[in-house]
């Protein structure tokens, strides 16, 4: 078991007006018990 | 970069939106499903002026948020004093959070995070607001998490908290991954392992032909004051460090500095690498 898993996780927020956002698509990745995972960008 | 996606992917993990598709769980809870285990596990530290009580003490904060956490009165007792000391609240810890200075809401934050000792943390730009000397403490306190097993999922547009805390980093650009890798892999990706810079008085010799292969002279600027030079090393040998010996031995060095490759440059060069 992983502490933390993310398989294909997408996010879109419908904006005002009807426009959509991705804030998210398709993460996949996974931290380990007593892992640190950093990410950025 | 903003937009990236990182506090977004953030607050699905906390339970605090829900994914449009695909699945998250922590510690093998899904964070639809199984909100209410999610969220005994984990704490999230957002940071920032938000969801503090400024009219009452940092003391009645940590009490509060703890036992909205399920932490027991008996433990309240002993863990909020620990906490406040930890984060350097101590004696503070008695005024109203009105008076409180960014970097002082920004520790009380972590504090409130820690009090449940959850076994998986989010944090949200943990240094963000703080001194150099007070972000140094709490990545230490960080660091001591990881020793006591607490899984860490750490958000940062500020590299050196990455550089400094995680084993893995994974880049988000525009809420895609794009890269994932272990720490030291990430490093190498700026195309050299480290970068030193040489301060001298004097005249060095031909450089260039003194070097062996794998250092790639940056930048050399000699001026009768002070002089600069800078190389960068693909990789770390003995022979680069005799040979810049012998370069330096007709020169009255003023300083050497030796810096490895900063993630800076691995994102700078994964950025000009992508489509």
């Amino acid at each position: 078991m992983q502490a933390i898993e993310l398989d294909s996780v997408s996010r879109t927020f419908t904006l005002a007006g009807g426009a959509t956002f991705t804030a998210l698509q398709d993460v996949s990745f996974s931290v380990g018990i007593g892992e640190v995972v950093g990410y950025s960008a | 970069m903003n937009g990236a996606g990182k506090t977004t992917l953030t607050k699905v993990l906390a339970t605090l939106l829900l994914p449009t598709t695909g699945t998250a769980r922590i510690m093998g809870y899904d964070v639809v499903a199984d909100t209410r285990a999610v969220r005994l596990t984990t704490s999230v530290i957002l940071g920032g002026d938000r969801g503090l009580y400024n009219r009452i003490s940092g003391r009645e904060n940590l009490a509060f948020f703890g036992m909205l956490a399920g932490v027991s009165r008996r433990d309240l007792r002993s863990r909020v004093p620990d906490m406040l000391e930890l984060v350097n609240l101590a004696e503070a810890a008695d005024r109203r959070v009105e008076t409180y200075s960014k970097g002082m809401r920004q520790r009380l934050h972590v504090a409130i995070g820690l009090l449940s000792r959850p076994r998986v943390l989010l944090l949200d730009e943990p240094t963000v607001g703080l001194d150099p000397l007070e972000a140094d403490r709490l990545r230490e306190s960080i660091d001591d998490l990881r020793g006591e097993g607490v899984s860490i999922l750490l958000t940062s547009h500020l590299l050196l908290d990455v550089e400094r805390l995680a084993d893995r980093v994974v880049m988000l650009d525009r809420g895609r991954v794009t890269a994932k890798m272990p720490l030291a892999k990430f490093a190498a990706l700026a195309g050299y392992a480290a970068v030193v810079t040489l301060t001298y008085r004097g005249t060095l010799g031909d450089v260039a032909g003194s070097l062996p292969a794998g250092a790639v002279v940056d930048r050399h600027i000699e001026d009768a004051a002070s002089s600069t030079l800078v190389l960068k090393l693909r990789e770390w040998s003995g022979d680069l460090f005799s040979a810049l010996g012998r370069l330096v031995d007709d020169v009255d060095v003023e300083d050497i500095d030796v810096r490895p490759a900063r993630l800076e440059e691995a994102f700078a060069t994964l950025s000009d690498a992508a489509p």
